[in-house]
């Protein structure tokens, strides 16, 4: 059983050693064990006849032209795929798409609906009113312009129907309470 | 890895595509003959001789340099060998239409046609052989590598790799034999 784990080891080293690969240590212990085995010895001269009929194979040789060609090939598959990766960039795409997208989304998220606004007495205080863009409205600047006179003049409105009057007077310039004050008494109820 | 490749690895990773085509001009030889030894078609193996540094070239930018360039690329080519013959194994059947022309020669006929068929049937032996034992025999047989090397491209043990050599040699043994 000994003998079997030992010729199994050397077994392995045999086609190293008919190609000389094995280091000169392992060299030499072999051949002891060689020498002492004729199990192994059969086995060695069918190996050594293998790597005669191996050794008289004919390697192909192509002619320069071959070479020229498969160096250009790989050049021009490589600018194939440098191509692919020019087009297709996430981070050149995705970035100014993100930007339009997100400017999109804002235009309608925050497009006010001027009906809207006129009556939004009717809503609870603090109520907000997120509608679509007005079909046909293209002049962004333009919708906000109007929109914030809208809201200033509505503001205003407010201001004065809701103000008490005497804060109101107490406001007022001397001069501007004269000139008041005349028109008050001049007025006829 | 030498320090030339290292220099042009590095090249190639800093955006100098130019680089890499020295990289391609020095190892597809190499590549090639390993790639055509697994295969034992001209044709193919120049397909995936291509495959394979188009692979590497895409893969560059990851390589941190840990094994050598040539070990790296040794490694994506064995990969890619076993990988096609082991979706293509009908086609280890060597058909007498795929056989390599023999060299034109002036020599003597009856010998042009003996080395045709020789060659035939070396094709046939070692295609007959397991994806796996096959790339372990032609990095030892034909690339004269050492275990360890053989050992970072496949990932298996040195102990493991013998008994793999061994073991494709026995079987070749068995259909060359009589050749002799």
């Amino acid at each position: 059983m000994k003998r079997m784990k030992a010729c199994e080891k050397y077994r392995q080293q045999l086609p190293d050693f008919v190609r000389r690969m094995l280091s000169p240590e392992e060299g030499k212990e072999l051949i002891r064990h060689l020498a002492d085995c004729s199990i192994c010895q059969p086995v060695l001269k069918e190996m050594e006849t293998a790597f005669q009929v191996l050794k008289q194979e004919n390697e192909p040789e192509l002619p320069q032209s071959f070479w020229s060609n498969l160096t250009e090939n790989i050049g021009t598959e490589i600018e194939k795929q440098q191509r692919k990766i020019t087009v297709f960039k996430p981070a050149w795409v995705l970035a100014p798409a993100a930007a339009v997208a997100a400017l999109f989304l804002v235009m309608n998220l925050f497009q006010i609906d001027r009906q809207n606004l006129a009556r939004k007495n009717t809503l609870p205080e603090g109520s907000l009113v997120w509608l679509e863009a007005q079909p046909g409205e293209q002049n962004f600047d333009q919708v906000i312009n109007q929109t914030l006179a809208d809201m200033n003049q509505e503001v205003e409105k407010a201001f004065w129907e809701e103000e008490d009057i005497v804060t109101l007077l107490a406001e007022l310039s001397d001069q501007e309470f004269e000139t008041l004050e005349k028109k008050v008494k001049n007025e006829k109820f | 890895m030498t320090d030339c490749d290292l220099e042009l690895v590095r090249e190639v990773q800093s955006g100098n595509d130019k680089a890499f085509n020295l990289l391609v001009t020095k190892y597809q030889k190499r590549i090639f003959y390993l790639v055509y030894k697994m295969i034992r078609n001209i044709e193919e193996a120049g397909d995936l001789t291509q495959e394979i540094f188009v692979k590497a070239y895409q893969g560059l930018k990851n390589f941190k340099g840990e094994a050598t360039f040539s070990t790296w690329l040794h490694q994506i080519a064995i990969n890619s060998a076993i990988n096609y013959s082991s979706g293509k194994k009908w086609k280890n059947l060597v058909s007498i239409f795929e056989v390599k022309e023999p060299e034109a020669s002036w020599g003597n006929p009856t010998q042009v046609l003996r080395q045709a068929e020789l060659n035939r049937t070396i094709d046939a032996a070692i295609l007959s052989l397991p994806p796996q034992q096959r790339s372990v025999f032609i990095l030892r047989h034909y690339e004269e590598l050492p275990y360890q090397e053989i050992a970072k491209m496949t990932g298996r043990t040195e102990g493991a790799l013998k008994a793999n050599y061994f073991q494709a040699v026995k079987k070749l043994q068995k259909k060359l034999g009589h050749l002799r």
